[in-house]
């Protein structure tokens, strides 16, 4: 480890806390329709969106009526996404004329991007036309981001609302999301791209002569290895800024190439690097101050990011110790950092990178239900690569994802606050509502149904042969890549951890499955949580109130999280990573 | 074939879902039973 990179990792979340109090304060302001100061622009092109859909902008949806509008858009929105792959040879903007999707590919493409997951079991320039990648996936990106950031503010709405009925207006909260909050930014954030080398065109894909030939051997269907010169080279081309932008700012995670963000057409530059993972933590981290203004209690929405911020300092610490560390087995070669290597681990990572920012984009994209990487989690090292694995287990909470990150962390904070009830011997209150068996049952049945899928598909697909038949190692590091998959995608996160052919009947069904589970199953129950609270009558604060707002609070929170979050996934945990690690201090693999 | 597989299973899975919300407000205290 060095200074640098700690600089780097501290610099980072200071930037992260400096955008927290102006982001929130805007989306609170974009969400109470209080002025903002884009309205001169934006209001006239709201009324005429309500106007040509028939929107009431005043209509106020019970909490029933807002999952069921959220359900019926990301419904028809995932089928269209499903035609659109599934006819892109014969629409248009398809210029490498790329073959209709295959079907269950294209299902598990459409769950995926419905549910802001981004999983991409394809190789996005080889499988994907331009208009599929603009009109399904990028839409997409977009609409994903939107539903999760206005759910998140519909369930703040019911903690903040008293003796109400309703919890907002699905319509509007989406379309002022779009277009006040991610559409404003992604334009200038695409831009920043461009400016450090992002590339935005609808160019055929350019074939280059090799400066270097390269001798390339092939093995045949009859088995017979050829070998021939390779002497030119296709780089894929496309409109990848605009799909990068909301791919962070909206923690999608979907790569426009293969690479992902490890792509140099995609991440240019360290500093498009430390934008692009700025980018993904600043809605999450924004939504903590705008929970404590929509509540009153902005010292709420300070706990409820110190509790954030620790984790996020815990798994990245862990990360870039692990990383740096390298393998200790290693003794005749040279690990240290210096000024002629990075030392640790590099084995998967980008050298434009780094150990300190490869170790951090994991954990931010992990922490966040991104997705995105700059690097492959399966080299890691086997600590290292727990630590993304472990933040998707532990609810991607850490910030999180784009309104999925606090409505998850409301779960953790409606089960602390019940527990700390259960302590002190009184009903548990939250920001003066009590919380009763129904919030705590709804709470566990989100927390429930997360962990049920990622460890009912991964024992399933580990005994079977159609399951197991997809990892490319053996032993406790196979475990990890089946578990990393259907945990990722039951948090809707998406990165891979490599080494599992994911593209088969098997897992790109039951993948999809668990992503759809993974976002609606989860959050419905959160939503009548929401529902529940905005009717309750808000008591008065008494001695024996516990206080939502100091560092007691942000432990508990903190603890909660981990007894349930981190103790669920333990003996799975040490069957993989930790088995792994144990193995590779004893020079053993399997 | 498969596209009727797959759009169908789509539309039972949001029909599902939405049978779900139906039954998470049944459950509450005083909901719609």
């Amino acid at each position: 480890m060095t200074a640098n990179g700690w600089l780097q990792i501290g610099f980072f979340l200071l930037a992260v806390l400096a955008i927290t109090k102006p982001l929130g304060i805007f989306m609170a302001r974009v969400f109470n329709r209080e002025k903002t100061f884009l309205d001169f622009a934006l209001r006239p092109i709201e009324r005429v969106i309500y106007r040509i859909c028939g929107v009431k902008e005043e209509h106020e949806m019970r909490w029933t009526e807002y999952s069921i509008a959220m359900l019926l858009f990301s419904g028809v929105s995932m089928v269209l996404l499903y035609l659109i792959e599934r006819i892109q040879y014969r629409i248009g903007l398809n210029p490498q004329k790329l073959a209709n999707v295959d079907p269950a590919l294209a299902w598990n493409t459409a769950a995926s991007f419905t549910t802001n997951t981004n999983w991409q079991a394809y190789t996005p320039e080889t499988t994907m036309s331009y208009l599929t990648q603009m009109a399904g996936l990028a839409y997409h990106n977009f609409a994903s981001a939107a539903t999760g950031i206005v759910l998140a503010i519909a369930a703040i709405r019911g903690i903040a609302r008293r003796e109400a009925k309703t919890i907002g207006n699905f319509w509007v909260d989406l379309t002022r999301c779009f277009l006040w909050v991610l559409g404003p930014a992604c334009v200038v954030v695409s831009l920043a791209l461009i400016s450090q080398g992002a590339i935005q065109n609808l160019k055929r894909y350019a074939t280059v002569q090799l400066v270097e030939p390269q001798s390339v051997q092939t093995t045949g269907a009859d088995g017979k290895t050829v070998t021939q010169m390779v002497t030119q080279q296709v780089i894929p081309m496309g409109p990848t800024a605009s799909q990068e932008a909301i791919k962070e700012f909206g923690t999608n995670g979907g790569g426009f190439f293969y690479a992902n963000s490890a792509h140099p057409f995609e991440n240019p530059t360290p500093l498009s690097n430390f934008f692009q993972m700025f980018l993904i933590f600043a809605i999450p981290s924004g939504l903590t101050y705008t929970l404590g203004r929509m509540t009153g209690s902005r010292r709420h929405g300070w706990a409820v990011w110190a509790a954030m911020a620790a984790l996020f300092l815990v798994g990245v610490s862990a990360a870039y110790w692990s990383e740096a560390r390298g393998n200790p087995l290693l003794t005749g070669t040279d690990q240290h950092a210096s000024a002629m290597q990075a030392g640790g681990n590099m084995e998967g990572k980008e050298t434009r990178f780094g150990i300190a920012n490869s170790a951090l984009f994991a954990t931010v994209t992990t922490d966040a239900s991104c997705g995105a990487v700059n690097g492959m989690h399966d080299s890691f090292t086997p600590l290292g690569g727990m630590v993304p694995l472990l933040n998707i287990m532990l609810g991607e909470i850490v910030f999180g994802g784009v309104g999925s990150g606090l409505y998850g962390m409301i779960v953790f904070v409606i089960l602390a606050v019940f527990i700390a009830g259960l302590m002190v011997g009184r009903t548990p209150e939250y920001l003066g509502k009590k919380i009763e068996a129904y919030d705590v049952k709804m709470a566990m049945l989100s927390v429930l149904v997360f962990s049920l899928t990622i460890l009912v598909f991964a024992a399933i697909s580990v005994v079977a042969k159609f399951g197991a038949s997809s990892i490319a190692n053996a032993g406790p590091h196979g475990l990890s890549e089946i578990l990393y998959a259907y945990t990722s995608a039951a948090g809707n996160n998406g990165s891979a951890f490599a080494g599992l052919n994911a593209n088969t009947l098997w897992y790109n069904a039951t993948t999809g499955v668990a992503m759809l589970i993974g976002r609606f199953f989860m959050v419905i129950p959160i939503l009548a949580i929401a529902g529940n609270l905005a009717g309750k009558k808000v008591a008065p604060e008494s001695l024996g109130t516990f206080p939502v707002t100091g560092p007691l609070f942000t432990v508990l929170l903190i603890s909660t999280i981990l007894i349930v979050g981190a103790l669920t996934f333990f003996p799975a945990l040490s069957l993989g990573p930790i088995l792994e690690h144990l193995l590779m201090l004893a020079g053993k693999s399997v | 074939m498969l596209d009727v597989v797959f759009v169908g299973a789509t539309v039972i899975f949001f029909a599902v879902t939405i049978l779900y919300v139906r039954g998470c407000e049944r459950l509450k205290p005083g909901g719609d039973r």
